[in-house]
């Protein structure tokens, strides 16, 4: 009886030993590693609240102050990630661009100033004032939630809309906060495990499963083509030039990026919404696979070069949109 | 259970939850390392 206690007593010491060892050394190595379900919760949980518009679903929490993946990570008094305060009327002769798009508008994983947005004022050589209400996870309705929900306000002068490959999904939850979640290490147990449930299940890519988006039995697809009509609709009765960028997927990009019969769908339906100049960054990038753009191993959202390429598309676009270039 | 037998296996009682624990995890790890066929996936958040 007295040897059953003790064998009780030295597993469970041992085990409780183990696992706080293992949980202090995934949270030592979460954001060098950079575990991306692990610093994605914690976006998620330290940065998202929810939005009280059933479209918008949640937002930015504002004067946030962390780190994540090792960067730093900020939001102004408005909930934007960007270091720039917003005043409430635009200064007068600086143009206000009203920038939508999700995590890659965002720029998560890299420095805000590395990020695509936070490089057009230099590219445009002339005074620009950017309003970046990009939030990871967001798809094309929630933009145009967030555009009717801020544009009145913010009167801005252009709208820039970055569309990005799963636009089309369904309107996602807000994260859940689960006791057990605040252990990082059951974070990165429970990731891997739905990534190795999910391969072994249906053993499904990452091509198939977004080509499946832009199919006519998706909702999500007529959801998010809704979305484009509504913000032209919005831009058309304001008369705000809109323009938009869709940015690529980053497994392949270059000339044969392989969702350029999806995309080309996706521009007609902008132009047709009235957007004054639509175009595709996937094709100025060197063909071939696109692990090289990568902000991590296991983390397909562009990293500070892809930033800059990006940078100079959008800034083609934006010029059309101020009135000093010629549509693409 | 004479001392030394005692003694082992209590070794091995301590052993067993870090080798089993830390090693299950490093499998894991390794073999959900390639991510490159994964889309985003937000299941986390």
């Amino acid at each position: 009886m007295r040897d059953r206690s003790l064998i009780v007593l030295v597993l469970s010491v041992s085990s409780a030993l183990t696992l706080g060892g293992i949980e202090l050394a995934v949270r030592g190595l979460a954001a060098d590693e950079r575990w991306y379900d692990v610093e994605m919760w914690r976006y998620a949980a330290e940065v998202k609240v929810p939005d009280a518009d059933p479209r918008r679903v949640f937002a930015h929490r504002p004067d946030v102050r962390t780190s994540l993946y090792r960067v730093p990570f900020r939001t102004n008094h408005r909930g934007f990630r960007q270091d720039e305060e917003v005043a409430d009327q635009p200064t007068p002769g600086v143009p206000r661009v009203l920038v939508l798009g999700d995590s890659m508008t965002m720029a998560w994983g890299v420095p805000v100033e590395d990020g695509y947005v936070a490089r057009l004022p230099a590219l445009l050589g002339a005074p620009v004032e950017l309003l970046n209400t990009g939030v990871g996870a967001y798809n094309a309705v929630q933009e145009a939630a967030t555009l009717q929900a801020l544009g009145p306000a913010l009167d801005p002068d252009v709208v820039l809309v970055a569309w990005s490959i799963n636009d089309p999904e369904p309107l996602p939850g807000l994260h859940s906060d689960r006791p057990w979640q605040r252990s990082r290490a059951l974070l990165l147990l429970w990731g891997r495990l739905d990534r190795l449930g999910r391969d072994l299940d249906t053993g499904e890519t990452w091509e198939p499963w977004y080509r499946r988006l832009y199919r006519d039995e998706n909702p999500g697809w007529g959801a998010a083509l809704a979305a484009v009509d509504e913000m032209g609709a919005w831009c058309r009765a304001r008369g705000v030039p809109c323009v938009a960028a869709l940015l690529p997927e980053f497994h392949h990009v270059g000339a044969d990026f392989p969702f350029t019969a999806e995309y080309r769908r996706v521009m007609e339906r902008y132009r047709a919404a009235g957007f004054v100049a639509v175009a595709s960054m996937a094709e100025r990038f060197p063909t071939g696979p696109g692990g090289g753009w990568w902000v991590s191993a296991e983390d397909a959202h562009p990293n500070a070069d892809a930033h800059a390429i990006l940078a100079e598309g959008v800034a083609e676009l934006l010029r059309v949109g101020l009135g000093a270039g010629q549509p693409p | 259970m004479e001392p030394a037998r005692r003694r082992l296996l209590l070794i091995a009682l301590l052993l067993a939850p870090p080798v089993l624990f830390v090693g299950g995890l490093l499998v894991l790890l390794y073999v959900t390392d390639d991510a490159s066929d994964v889309p985003f996936v937000y299941a986390a958040h």
